[in-house]
């Protein structure tokens, strides 16, 4: 079988797992919150081929200002197509910056348009990716919450910063159906992947059949 | 001090002479912006579109498409400059004067040419086919010129090489019949000129250039930037105001640009900053003078090929725009070739301007536009050309950008 492959993005080891850092020195050894997150929605038939930290993704521009955001999605856009990928997936901390979510929306749909053959699973975490952490626990009212009180909810919670594995953990155990429905960011997320990776496995495998 | 020289400046009581200003253009500067990044070249010149280098220093065989206006990029040692010599020798030896720079030791050829016994070449070709190739064979005596329709060999001819260069020569009987092709070629070719402005030499006092005599500086370092000058005041006062005028509006604490005088025969760089003082060549910031040698560029005498070595040194990003600005509208007239390490001098160009020059132990230098590397159209709509660069450059053999593959 052919398996889709897929090219990450995202802000750095919680998201990425041991997919973070330099290319020279990336394993698939760990998987961080996004694989993760993908394998439960659509469990094997799809491989990741290359990851990039957000900042790492280049997005310096002499003329003009562009909005740092859309760089990003777009730059890692490129990348992806460049390593022949047919999915390009990535969570972005929204912090409290409400433009932020917009921009990258935007960028998204710039993206769909300049690459219609990768498509995009991404989106922002409200505000941060801890928030959606909370929400898979089933806590209620975590997009309201902020950055700094997403990070001490989780952390009282059990989850300790920048614990990779127990991030994970919750995410191998969520029920993806019972998301609580005012983590609406969460939501869209995973429903976006749904909508794009389980057919395109399907049509993967058909290909080979 | 030699000729006699006009002057159309007026010396002040200090002795300072500083140009006499005429009106000042309204409007943007003449070297501003995107205007520039058209294809309205003139009509009058015609730039060199292929170049072929065969034996000639690092390069073993290389074949360049070049435009009006356009750059080598690529890893140190790759070849670049060597590719930047080999224009000038070429179009200096076609146009007779090689060895004839001002200050520069005079050399009967181009030593590069004698490191290989045998068939070294260098070739120019132009868009309708007319092309110029010099090589020097097993005897070291000699150059062999040759004139080219297409890829056929038209006219031969043997310079001997010595002080009396008198550019294209054909044997009598080979260049029979096709004297109008050594006509034409001869209307193309003129004085190459290679910059590589070094501050220091941009701030010493050059010997002042005689009326009769073409401006240019006295090497390609940039000395006589103030003898430069000094002309363009006096034979183009016009000219002298727009570049006064540019230079305002660029660095703000400046209001007045001028020449003071040194000795009979010297003169040298001064500006007037807006609180009143006077600042000699000495003290002036290298960001300014590189930009005051860029901006005299297209002044020089009687050059159709300028050679421009890393313009981007020593300039702020935001002047690096209107350097490439000021090169761009010399392309109009004039060829401009420029080897960089900088991606915002390619962020002005376009990806048929510029080539990436690569070199293997084994293939030796490859040059490779950059319009024609994998995913080039995608790659485009995420990122300008210098970007692009940088984000899949690896620095030795630029493998990332030029296979197509991802960072590794």
């Amino acid at each position: 079988m052919t398996a889709v492959k897929m090219y990450l993005g995202g802000e750095g080891r919680n998201e990425l797992g041991s997919r973070a850092g330099d290319p020279a020195y990336q394993t698939g050894d760990n998987p961080g919150v996004i694989e993760t997150l993908l394998r439960r929605v659509e469990p094997s038939g799809w491989e990741v081929v290359g990851a990039i930290e957000w900042t790492k993704i280049r997005k310096f521009q002499a003329r003009g200002p562009t909005q740092k955001e859309e760089r990003n999605v777009r730059g890692l856009v490129e990348m992806a197509n460049r390593a022949d990928a047919a999915v390009a997936s990535f969570v972005r901390d929204a912090d409290a910056d409400e433009k932020r979510t917009k921009t990258i929306e935007s960028a998204i749909a710039k993206s769909a348009e300049d690459f219609p053959q990768v498509a995009v699973i991404g989106g922002a975490a409200i505000p941060v990716l801890e928030a959606w952490m909370l929400a898979m626990k089933g806590v209620h009212g975590t997009e309201r919450l902020s950055k700094a009180g997403a990070q001490r909810r989780l952390s009282e919670s059990g989850i300790v910063e920048k614990n990779t594995a127990a991030m994970t953990d919750v995410v191998s155990e969520v029920d993806l159906d019972r998301l609580p429905s005012d983590a609406e960011s969460l939501r869209k997320w995973v429903a976006r992947a749904r909508e794009v990776l389980p057919p395109m496995v399907r049509r993967s495998e058909g290909d080979k059949a | 001090m030699g000729e006699p020289r006009s002057r159309r400046g007026r010396a002040t009581d200090d002795g300072d002479e500083w140009n006499a200003r005429p009106p000042l253009r309204n409007g943007s500067l003449a070297c501003n912006g995107a205007s520039f990044r058209g294809r309205a070249y003139s009509m009058t010149y015609k730039p060199i579109t292929t170049l072929e280098i065969e034996k000639y220093g690092c390069i073993k065989k290389a074949k360049f498409e070049l435009t009006p206006i356009h750059a080598l990029i690529g890893p140190n040692d790759s070849g670049k400059s060597t590719t930047l010599r080999a224009l000038r020798t070429v179009a200096q030896f076609a146009a007779g004067n090689f060895g004839h720079e001002p200050n520069i030791r005079p050399e009967p050829f181009d030593p590069m040419l004698d490191n290989v016994p045998n068939s070294n070449r260098l070739k120019i070709g132009y868009a309708d086919g007319l092309g110029y190739g010099i090589g020097s064979k097993n005897d070291h005596h000699d150059v062999h010129e040759t004139i080219f329709e297409g890829s056929a060999e038209v006219a031969t001819g043997v310079s001997s090489r010595g002080w009396n260069l008198n550019g294209i020569v054909f044997g009598g009987a080979s260049v029979q019949g096709r004297e109008d092709l050594a006509t034409r070629l001869k209307d193309r070719i003129t004085t190459a000129t290679l910059v590589r402005f070094d501050p220091d030499c941009l701030r010493t006092a050059g010997q002042l250039i005689p009326e009769s005599k073409g401006i240019r500086f006295a090497d390609e370092r940039g000395t006589g930037l103030a003898s430069v000058f000094d002309a363009i005041i006096n034979r183009d006062a016009e000219a002298f105001a727009l570049i006064q005028s540019n230079v305002r509006s660029l660095f703000p604490s400046i209001v007045k640009l001028g020449l003071i005088n040194i000795n009979n025969s010297q003169k040298a760089m001064a500006i007037t900053l807006t609180d009143g003082s006077r600042i000699g060549a000495t003290a002036m910031s290298e960001g300014l003078l590189y930009y005051l040698g860029f901006a005299a560029l297209r002044y020089l005498v009687d050059s159709k090929l300028f050679l421009v070595e890393e313009p981007e040194n020593g300039l702020h990003p935001a002047r690096i725009a209107e350097v490439m600005a000021t090169l761009r509208e010399i392309s109009k007239t004039s060829q401009v070739i420029i080897a960089t390490h900088s991606p915002l001098v390619v962020n002005e160009l376009e990806g048929d301007e510029v080539t990436v020059v690569t070199r293997e132990v084994e293939k030796g230098t490859q040059a490779t536009l950059l319009k024609n590397v994998p995913h080039y159209e995608d790659s485009r709509k995420v990122y300008e050309n210098g970007e692009l660069w940088l984000s899949y450059a690896d620095g030795k053999l630029e493998q990332p950008l030029l296979t197509g593959r991802p960072r590794e």
